[in-house]
């Protein structure tokens, strides 16, 4: 398991905070991966960033984390912005139909 | 295990899975719930297939997947279900059996006879798939638009892919299984040209599980494999996650179907549908308007129905799927398969310990021990208990039985070319294992000569004015410790005046006796009695009547007959709820003592009769009396007063005149030695507590020995007056 591999960080940054995830993705990371989306939603500043660069797995427990963070964020008046980088990620969100909802930067999230 | 046994069981099985199928077959045609009676048709060969598959029993496999495939286009309503097809299906199930029939003999190899006999019902089922299975998608989308659609919403959607809902259960992550790995491999069945994941479920990220599902999804999938397949793909998740798939092409009414059943909000999830490309937005808002009307009126389903757009089969059958695999599985887990000697064995054990406890009671009677006679009390109350028990392990509904009986009617009908239906009522009356096993042939006799001689020619029946097809009905219920089974038609009823002539010339009754209607009637047992003018081969033989009466006195039952000219005969069967132990009433007379079914008896009461009659006052009418003392010849005289058992049976009253009231008794019951066959009124023997004999009262013999006397006695009054008057009448001559 790679979950040593993973490591979260958050720094001030464009008035918000970076949760970065790296590594597994998956059923066996939910629970902490949970609690980091939860700080970092929590933290001060407009905008939370989750940095996925790294993941090199995820699953739909994964997934799920990823929308409920959206969700989370906005129900504070805050907006989520997914930097989408790694191809496993991008595969996944593409074969769920999610592409749309999470790869472009808060925009939509924005408006409402 | 075994492989000989694992086949036993497949053997087994498939024989139950078969008579399901026929049931099933047989029953479609009243059924309110068509699509769970086609489901079950499927199941049966579907399984059939599946378990013949695993022993590679080859010719089964071939056969029954062309059926299967069949049913399939039944299941999604391309194809319909008639008559005709039913009659088709029927020779399938046949053949299937035949087929496992052969297994069971221990015949393994193909057999060139059978698959000639399989030939031409393997034509005129391809002939019903159009062309060659492979092809199924293309013609089930051909085949849609050719059923019969009545009205608009029948009309079929321009989608040319299947639509696949999926709804993910919690535990479906922590039993290993990932969503996305079915996704993957349903991209690998075709193409999914839509997707839309659902997370409406999803709680804020606070409360959420992390290892629970909360997701569905709405999938497109272009795709040539056929539903199986597709269904296939979801096998391992079947009892985690709600999958629903509508064929390319279905109708509009199935997707408002779909929309209805999900119970989600309907416009989001229509939005879904049609982003998924399965619905247009102009097909949604129609859908969408058309539940809202349906919504206001009744159910939806009802009224699909009634406008003929959705044959109920179709969706339920795709829909329901996972839920009727659950229920298929749980009587499974509920019922274990025991065999019957053990059972029988259990119910002796159980017999012996009741005539122990019995001895155990006396003896702590005479010990007059208070401690040893309460802990006996509780003990007795215990073993009455394990005996309800255990009788009750015996305990079947008729219901099964009476299921037979639909194929019997099915088949009998057309080949005498009436139309005639059965109507079963009372199913799930439940009797001894034993007796129903052994009514099955007395019954079919019965059914069989009531669609043949009963009820009359379609023709015969439109000149009387009653409705041109015929019921047969099979009734059963419970009336005071029997079992009634009732066979009825509603056909021409007996003709009294010609079994009267019938019997005259036979020699059964002499010239110019006066008989009653049940008298009569009860004429049609006697051996080597039949009215039918037309023998054909089903019967009408005069073999089988009195059959079917020896049979039901050897099971302590009785027979009648009731009918009403050009209404109908019905046959009335009446038979002990159980053969081997009862509740008894002990009554002694004189020295001896003798046991009386406790259901039968109303009442006690003291005794009183007018000194030398045959009957007495029971509050206001009057209450025929029977004296078991000069019944049984008991010898010496009463000691003091007398009492009257009230016993009733089939409708009628009767008092038995005994010495002494000795209480319940809970009675096993002996058959006698075959040297007192000839015994009357006595139905069997049981030992008592002392180890004594006592004998059990065949109340009905009784009775019907107490009403020959009677007419007798009626008859020899009448002679007399006919004398006197005869004497009369000489006199003024003389």
């Amino acid at each position: 398991m790679k979950t040593a591999a993973k490591r979260a960080s958050r720094k001030p940054k464009s008035a918000g905070a970076t949760v970065r995830i790296a590594g597994d993705m998956t059923i066996y990371q939910a629970e902490e991966i949970r609690q980091k989306l939860l700080a970092g939603i929590g933290a001060s500043g407009s905008m939370v960033e989750i940095d996925l660069q790294d993941v090199s797995e995820i699953d739909t427990a994964g997934v799920q984390l990823l929308i409920a963070a959206k969700h989370a964020a906005a129900a504070v008046g805050k907006t989520v912005c997914l930097k989408a980088g790694s191809a496993a990620v991008a595969e996944v969100l593409a074969l769920l139909g999610l592409a749309t909802l999470l790869a472009p930067p808060a925009a939509p999230a924005a408006s409402a | 295990m075994n492989l000989d046994q694992a086949l036993q069981t497949f053997i087994v099985e498939s024989t139950e899975l078969l008579d399901d199928m026929e049931a099933a077959l047989l029953g479609i045609r009243e059924t309110e719930d068509r699509a769970s009676a086609i489901n079950a048709i499927f199941r049966a060969a579907h399984t059939i297939k599946g378990s013949a598959g695993l022993f590679g029993l080859d010719p089964i496999v071939e056969f029954t997947h062309v059926v299967e495939s069949v049913l399939d286009r039944v299941r999604e309503g391309t194809i319909g279900i008639d008559d005709p097809l039913v009659a088709l299906l029927l020779e399938c199930s046949d053949h299937m059996g035949s087929l496992i029939r052969a297994l069971a003999d221990g015949q393994t190899e193909r057999d060139a006879a059978a698959e000639l006999r399989a030939a031409p019902i393997l034509a005129r089922l391809r002939a019903l798939l159009g062309e060659s299975p492979a092809a199924a998608p293309a013609a089930v989308a051909q085949a849609a638009p050719a059923a019969p659609a009545a009205a608009p919403d029948g009309e079929p959607t321009g989608a040319d892919h299947w639509h696949i809902s999926l709804r993910f259960g919690r535990e479906v992550l922590r039993n290993g299984m990932d969503p996305l790995s079915f996704l993957r491999y349903l991209n690998k069945l075709g193409q999914i040209t839509g997707i839309t994941t659902l997370h409406y479920a999803l709680p804020p990220l606070g409360d959420l599980d992390p290892e629970a599902c909360y997701l569905g999804f709405e999938i497109a999938l272009k795709s040539t494999a056929d539903k199986a397949a597709i269904e296939g793909a979801f096998e391992f998740v079947i009892d985690d996650c709600q999958v629903r798939i509508l064929a390319p092409r279905s109708r509009i009414s199935e997707y408002i179907r779909l929309l209805d059943d999900l119970g989600e909000e309907p416009e989001r999830l229509g939005e879904i549908l049609v982003q998924c490309g399965s619905l247009t937005a102009r097909e949604l808002s129609d859908a969408l308007a058309r539940q809202a009307a349906a919504r206001e009126h009744q159910p939806l389903g009802e009224i699909l129905v009634e406008h003929g757009t959705v044959q109920p089969a179709v969706v339920d059958a795709a829909l329901n799927r996972q839920k009727v695999v659950k229920e298929f599985k749980s009587p499974e887990g509920q019922s274990i398969r025991v065999d019957a000697d053990k059972l029988d064995y259990l119910i002796n054990l159980v017999g012996e310990l009741i005539t122990a406890g019995a001895g155990a009671n006396l003896a702590a009677r005479r010990s007059r021990n208070v401690e040893v006679q309460e802990a006996n009390s509780y003990l007795a109350s215990l073993v009455q208990e394990v005996r309800d028990s255990a009788l009750q392990l015996r305990m079947v509904k008729i219901g099964a039985t009476f299921g037979r009986f639909r194929r019997v009617v099915h088949d009998v009908s057309r080949e005498i070319g009436k139309d005639i239906e059965l109507r079963v009522l009372g199913e799930d009356t439940e009797l001894d294992k034993t007796v129903v096993e052994k009514i099955g042939d007395p019954l079919t006799h019965l059914v069989r000569n009531a669609m043949d001689h009963g009820i009359e020619t379609a023709e015969a029946r439109v000149a009387r004015g009653k409705p041109a097809h015929g019921t047969v009905t099979l009734n059963a219920y419970h009336d005071s410790g029997s079992i009634v089974i009732e066979v009825g038609d509603d056909g021409g009823g007996l003709n009294r005046e010609r079994i009267l002539a019938k019997a005259v010339e036979r020699g059964l009754v002499e010239p110019g006796r006066a008989l009653t209607d049940r008298e009569t009637y009860g004429l049609i047992f006697e051996p080597g009695f039949s009215t039918a003018e037309q023998i054909t081969n089903l019967s009408g033989r005069g073999v089988g009547m009195d059959v079917v009466k020896r049979n039901i006195t050897a099971l302590r039952g009785t027979v009648d007959v009731t009918s009403e000219p050009g209404q109908g005969t019905t046959v009335i069967l009446r038979l002990p709820l159980t053969l081997a132990i009862i509740d008894g009433f002990l009554v002694g007379l004189g020295k001896s003592s003798f046991v009386i079914p406790l259901d039968m008896i109303e009442e006690c009461i003291e005794f009183s009769a007018e000194s030398g009659q045959e009957y007495t006052n029971l509050r206001g009418q009057v209450l025929p009396l029977i004296r078991l003392r000069d019944t049984f010849r008991v010898p010496g005289a009463t000691d003091g007063r007398q009492s009257i058992v009230v016993i009733k049976h089939a409708g009628k009253r009767t008092g038995l005149v005994v010495d002494a009231l000795l209480g319940e008794f809970q009675t096993v019951i002996k058959p006698l030695n075959r040297m007192f066959g000839q015994v009357k009124c006595i139905s069997g023997s049981t030992i008592l507590g002392s180890g004594e004999v006592a004998l059990i009262l065949d109340a009905p013999a009784l009775i019907a020995q107490a009403a020959r006397r009677e007419t007798a006695a009626i008859a020899r009054t009448a002679r007399r007056m006919d004398l006197d008057a005869a004497s009369l009448a000489c006199e003024p001559a003389a």
